[in-house]
């Protein structure tokens, strides 16, 4: 499992595990929980509970210059964990049903929650530190420079593997920044893995010896794309970021504001019926 | 500064205001319609109800059916503002309603009646396994899957109208599943299923009647229902059915009803013939062999009030005593065993003792005859009597019931008593030839041959021999001349009657003793002058009457001891003739002993002879001749009796010159110690 996406995984886990709760109880009742069952009120106030977590404790995190809170990045993957399993819990909730003001909030959650999942692409875009504070050009340019440094150095001490691979470490045709920083942005994994690939495909021709020895220097390849495309996209890639944020957050406002008007509505017409 | 949270922000409050003015409008335009979960109902009713015929056409007036929560009703309570027929029905307990939802009981109206499913959704949703068909009297425990394990549907049984329910329903099912058995059980009990049955199989197969009042046992368990609840038609009819034993069997009553219509008394469902009557409940309990006589042996004519019971009744032809004894045959005969009579012929004139017990009755009631018999012994001993009739006919007398042979005569009753060993002496000894009467009673009759004195002595043996012992006889020597006495009384007659000669035995004493005489005939041939039958050979001789009577010591010593050699005639009187002179006297007192000696003791002497010394001298009187004399007569000594000794006397005499002074009585005639002066050399006193 790789470390960079553990959230995503864990997120998947408890996702199955749920799904697999949720067959059962539908394999029981053979029907659809309603939601207003005790198995579906469950799964929707759970769920709302994860959502609310989801927009709350990382904002609040951000905000705080306390290292005591624990690192960023891992409120950042606790909000991306509540952010996918709360509102899949809320869906599961909705026994399929999409009427009226709930069936609005659930649309803004499935808006909200890709919305997230963009945000989250561009946000990886920025550089940051482990605490989550943003990287400036010039340290990104310091970066640059130390690893072209271990480039060099490692092509020095390995100049038949260097000529072996040359070809691997060449730009990729069309994959240059640009302008483009807004496609560099949103492409950067298109294109990091057309170098994987390009290098997967080169190192199967390596003699073996040559292959043990090219796995740092992929390290450093990688390494050197990723700070380039960096310095390549910072602005834009700040820019987007921005502009992501004054769409996201007014439309998770809105899903909220409904939410709780639904809640409203479900205690009132439901929970309080008698 | 830093950042407002994103949900604070200016966009962000502003998208939260927005929201919630779009939402207002929203509800304000279409009520609560944005809420719905989904689209009412909209099938349309026979009547108007509420103004709407159907719930869509209440639209987003959600508080029509929606009571707030503050106001206190319920929606049932709002269901039944427009649905007054079901209102109606809430009153009516054989209504649906009234039954599912009785007084006091709070079943809502949404727990079957469902809505916003849909426009064309089915209002009324009832879960099967959760509605509470037994409420209405029949319930779907049994019909819960069909036989093709397909889960039962409402419609099933109710067709479309789940309010009615047709009893052909069960008929039309229960047939394809055996249509003979239905066939049977409904023209047994009619069409209307419901009236028996509940749904859970109350009356069914499941159904227990051992656990009802009236348990089917025995022959009662393959009997089908009908053959006792006749024309049953419900479950009261089922439960009207008699249980008494008369409405069913009154037919099968052989006893006319002569014991009560409580047949179960006697006879069991296993097997009606074979009944079981507690005769001991009866006047006449059954005991021994009784008790395994078939009841009609006795009761004859299937009579069983009134059956007499005495034994004559039945028993009259088995009387061998062809009525001797009455007929009150439990008197001596048993029901375990009519040959085994227990008559107790202690009540009669005659009790049976002895070995008559174990006399067979027959033998003696011959012929059966019990009364009359005769009680003598001889009318049934007269064969046995060997005395042939010489001593009557009451053989008791003598004989015992305990054995004929040991009879018990009592002899003292004759003339001749039985005594000693005459006691064990066989009758026939003396009463040979069977005679008793005029039997002989002396003794010479049976003991002549037993006369060892061959007549002398008469033939009245009795005066010395008795029955005890025969060698033993008790003759009173005393009644002759010659009484025996002393040890003369323990010898044996013979000793003295040898030959068996008893009369004119010799009575002298020499007859028997003369060897015996240690005198050899120098006293005479009477013994008994000295002799004594008590000890021969303590002779008591009176020596007074002779010379020499003793006196002293000598009456202790024995005659041989002076009369040697057995001469007692010419014993020498002289005391010299036993008493040798001793050397002490050296023949200085001749032999005149008792001049001085007694025959009480050798000593003390009496020496009355004058005595050159004073015998009485000293102050304890006359001394014993050895204290001065301790050897012999011839010489003296002043020494013994003395307290001084001849080392002193020297001493002294020496003192006074005196040398010679062995002699004391020289000196000293009398003993006096002043009697020395002037003699033995001088000296003063």
């Amino acid at each position: 499992m790789r470390r960079r996406s553990r959230e995503l995984w864990y997120a998947l886990g408890a996702m199955v595990v749920i799904t697999l709760v949720y067959l059962g109880v539908v394999a029981r009742l053979e029907a659809v929980p309603g939601a207003s069952d005790l198995f579906g009120h469950t799964l929707g106030i759970v769920g709302f509970l994860l959502m609310l977590m989801t927009e709350t404790l990382y904002s609040v995190r951000k905000r705080s210059r306390s290292a005591r809170w624990g690192r960023m990045a891992s409120w950042l993957r606790f909000h991306i964990f509540t952010g996918l399993v709360g509102p899949y819990m809320v869906l599961l909730h909705t026994s399929w049903k999409f009427n009226g003001l709930a069936g609005a909030v659930t649309v803004l959650m499935i808006v909200v929650v890709f919305s997230g999942i963009i945000g989250r692409y561009i946000y990886t875009a920025v550089p940051r530190t482990a605490d989550g504070i943003e990287i400036e050009r010039g340290d990104l340019e310091q970066q640059i420079a130390a690893v072209e440094a271990e480039l060099e150095k490692w092509r020095t001490a390995r100049p038949e593997a260097a000529r072996a691979i040359a070809h691997s470490m060449e730009e990729l045709p069309g994959m240059t920044g640009g302008d483009s920083g807004l496609l560099l942005v949103l492409g950067r994994a298109f294109q990091e893995w057309g170098y994987r690939l390009r290098w997967w495909r080169d190192a199967r021709r390596m003699d073996a010896s040559i292959r043990a020895q090219a796995r740092d220097l992929d390290r450093l390849l990688r390494r050197q794309r990723a700070l380039r495309r960096q310095v390549s996209s910072l602005a834009a890639a700040r820019r987007m970021l921005a502009t992501w944020h004054a769409v996201h957050i007014p439309v998770g406002v809105v899903l909220f504001t409904a939410a709780f008007v639904h809640i409203g509505a479900a205690i009132y017409y439901a929970t309080l019926l008698r | 500064m830093r950042k407002r949270l994103g949900c604070l922000s200016t966009s962000g409050l502003a998208a939260a205001l927005l929201t919630l003015l779009v939402l207002a409008g929203v509800i304000g335009l279409w009520g609560g319609a944005p809420f719905s979960p989904g689209p009412l109902n909209a099938q349309v009713g026979q009547a108007e109800l509420g103004g709407v015929r159907s719930h869509d056409a209440i639209g987003g007036q959600c508080s029509a059916c929606h009571a707030a929560p503050w106001s206190g009703e319920t929606m049932s309570d709002r269901c039944l503002l427009c649905h007054v027929d079901i209102a109606s029905q809430l009153l009516d307990p054989s209504s649906l309603h009234g039954v599912l939802m009785p007084a006091g009981e709070s079943i809502e109206c949404y727990a079957c009646h469902t809505e916003h499913q849909g426009p064309e959704a089915p209002m009324t949703v009832v879960d099967p396994d959760r509605f509470p068909h037994e409420v209405t009297g029949y319930s779907l425990q049994a019909h819960r899957q069909t036989e093709e394990g397909l889960d039962f549907a409402c419609a099933g049984c109710h067709g479309a109208d789940i309010t009615r329910f047709e009893p052909a329903t069960c008929g039309a099912c229960h047939r394809d599943l055996d249509a003979a058995y239905m066939q049977g059980h409904q023209e047994t009990f009619g069409m209307d299923c419901l009236a028996c049955h509940d749904g859970i199989d109350t009356y069914g197969q499941a159904f227990d009647h051992n656990q009802q009042e009236f348990p089917l046992e025995g022959q009662h368990a393959s009997l089908s229902c009908a053959g006792c609840h006749l024309a049953a038609r419900s479950l009261a009819d089922l439960q009207a059915a008699p249980r008494d034993c008369y409405a069913c069997h009154a037919e099968d009553d052989a006893h006319d009803g002569q014991l009560g219509q409580d047949c179960a008394g006697c006879h069991t469902t296993e097997d009606w013939p074979q009944a079981t009557f507690d005769h001991a409940q009866t006047a006449f309990p059954l005991t021994g062999r009784h008790t395994g006589v078939d009841c009609r042996d006795c009761h004859t004519g299937a009579a069983f009030q009134g059956t007499p019971q005495d034994c004559y009744a039945c028993h009259a032809e088995d009387d061998a005593h062809d009525g001797q004894l009455g007929q009150d045959c439990a008197g001596c005969h048993i029901t375990e065993d009519w040959q085994q009579a227990t008559f107790d012929h202690a009540q009669t004139a005659f009790p049976l003792t002895g070995r008559h017990t174990a006399v067979d009755c027959r033998d003696c009631h011959i012929d059966r005859t019990f009364q009359g018999t005769p009680q003598d012994c001889y009318a049934c001993h007269a064969e046995d009597d060997a005395h042939d009739g010489q001593l009557g006919q009451d053989c008791a007398g003598c004989h015992t019931t305990q054995d004929w042979q040991q009879a018990t005569f009592d002899h003292a009753q004759t003339a001749f008593p039985l005594t000693g060993q005459h006691t064990s002496v066989d009758c026939r000894d003396c009463h040979t030839d069977g005679v008793f009467q005029g039997t002989p009673q002396d003794c010479y009759a049976c003991h002549a041959e037993d006369d060892a004195h061959e007549g002398q002595y008469g033939q009245d043996c009795a005066g010395c021999h008795t029955t005890e012992d025969w060698q033993q006889a008790t003759f009173d020597h005393a009644q002759t001349a010659f009484p025996l006495t002393g040890r003369h009384a323990g010898v044996d007659c013979r000793d003295c009657h040898t030959g068996g000669v008893f009369q004119g035995t010799p009575q002298d004493c020499y007859a028997c003793h003369a060897e015996d005489d240690a005198h050899e005939g120098q006293y005479g041939q009477d013994c008994a002058g000295c002799h004594t039958t008590e000890d021969w050979q303590q002779a008591t001789f009176d020596h007074a009457q002779t010379a020499f009577p003793l006196t002293g010591r000598h009456t202790g010593v024995n005659c041989r001891d002076c009369h040697t050699g057995g001469v007692f005639q010419g014993t020498s009187r002289d005391c010299r003739g036993c008493h040798e002179d001793p050397v002490f006297h050296l023949g200085l007192l001749g032999v005149e002993c008792d001049t001085c000696h007694t025959t009480d003791g050798w000593t003390p002497a009496r020496y009355d002879r004058p005595h050159t010394f004073p015998i009485s001298h000293g102050e304890s009187g006359p001394s014993p001749c050895r204290t001065c004399h301790p050897d012999t007569l011839a010489a003296y000594t002043c020494y013994d009796c003395h307290e001084h000794n001849p080392a002193e006397i020297e001493s002294e005499h020496r003192k006074e010159g005196i040398s010679d002074f062995e002699d004391c009585v020289r000196c000293h005639p009398t003993g006096r110690e002043d009697e020395a002066e002037g003699e033995g050399g001088g000296g003063d006193d």
